[in-house]
């Protein structure tokens, strides 16, 4: 009996390691307009923040192309995996995450788009996967989503993930 | 009370080595002070009595108390069973557990930096692609959509 039992308790502990992807992932969104002036007047290109964007955020921003960065839109949610969570940016952007599964050194394997809603009339769809990409996100770094078009610059995400 | 100079004969006496017992006796009704000495020696005979109660065999227990002798001597040590052993077991079990483990798995992943890994990027937006980077620090990823007309990057 001893024998089965540390059989059992042997099993047990040399058995797969892999654990269920539970549990809630928290997700922060800091949304940014992004312009560049560089010119005669800001030769040096100066960076210049909103006073609103926090350290780190800036920090993550400040290798990007630009001399201005305003901050337009912030939020923050929690989801668990293989469920979505949307946080609205502005009238037609809206960013989107949905968690897939956690590997065994902590990344989260996360599905991230932003969808586009489109306005004109000739658009064959009324919203479109401006930007859609599957990322190992490392729980608690930003990673910077940009590139689409706003009124006067472009726009720049910066996302994190933790859980 | 001051003490008789009788007192050694008359502790002769109370131990049976006297050889006037009858004196002595008679010189007990009279002598208070070895009246007293009498009755505390025969209250230290009453106590040490008590106290030390000397165990004897008798013959016929001999055999019986030789054989418990012997078989204290000769019977194993007592094995640890129950609980100790359940103990034991468990505790090499362990050892072995963290040992295969430790084996079939190369141990602790060593502590490397981490950073996230873009696994595919792409846009619906007609015309535009998507580049993905690292920032200089390598712990920002930056996926970035490139429109026909500009390039930021």
């Amino acid at each position: 009996m001893n024998l089965a039992a540390a059989f059992v308790l042997l099993i047990a502990l040399v058995g797969p390691t892999d654990k269920p992807a539970t549990g809630a992932i928290a997700v922060t969104m800091v949304a940014v307009e992004a312009t560049d002036d560089a010119g005669e007047a800001n030769a040096k290109r100066e960076k210049h923040f909103s006073a609103d964007l926090d350290v780190p955020t800036c920090n993550a921003l400040k290798e990007l192309p630009y001399t201005n960065f305003r901050k337009i839109a912030a939020g923050s949610t929690k989801t668990d995996f293989e469920r979505e969570a949307r946080l609205r940016i502005d009238d037609t952007y809206t960013l989107c995450v949905a968690p897939l599964s956690k590997d065994e050194k902590g990344l989260i394997r996360t599905k991230v788009w932003i969808e586009e809603r489109r306005e004109d009339a000739d658009a064959k769809e009324p919203v479109r996967k401006a930007l859609v990409t599957t990322v190992k996100a490392v729980s608690g770094d930003k990673m910077i989503l940009g590139g689409l078009k706003l009124k006067k610059g472009d726009l720049v995400v910066a996302l994190t993930l933790k859980g | 009370m001051r003490e008789c100079r009788w007192s050694e004969r008359v502790e002769r006496w109370f131990d049976g080595e006297s050889s006037e017992p009858d004196t002595i006796t008679q010189h007990l009704s009279e002598c208070p002070a070895c009246a007293a000495v009498v009755k505390r020696l025969s209250l230290f005979r009453q106590g040490v009595k008590a106290v030390a109660v000397r165990q004897e065999i008798a013959p016929t227990q001999l055999p019986a108390f030789v054989e418990g002798i012997r078989e204290g001597i000769e019977r194993p040590a007592r094995r640890r069973t129950g609980l100790w052993a359940l103990l034991s077991l468990s505790a090499a079990s362990m050892i072995v557990a963290i040992s295969l483990f430790a084996v079939f798995t190369g141990g602790p992943d060593p502590v490397v930096a981490q950073h996230t890994v873009v696994e595919s990027a792409s846009t619906e937006v007609e015309g535009a692609t998507v580049k993905t980077q690292d920032s200089t620090d390598k712990k920002t990823a930056i996926i970035w959509v490139h429109r026909p007309q500009k390039d930021v990057l």
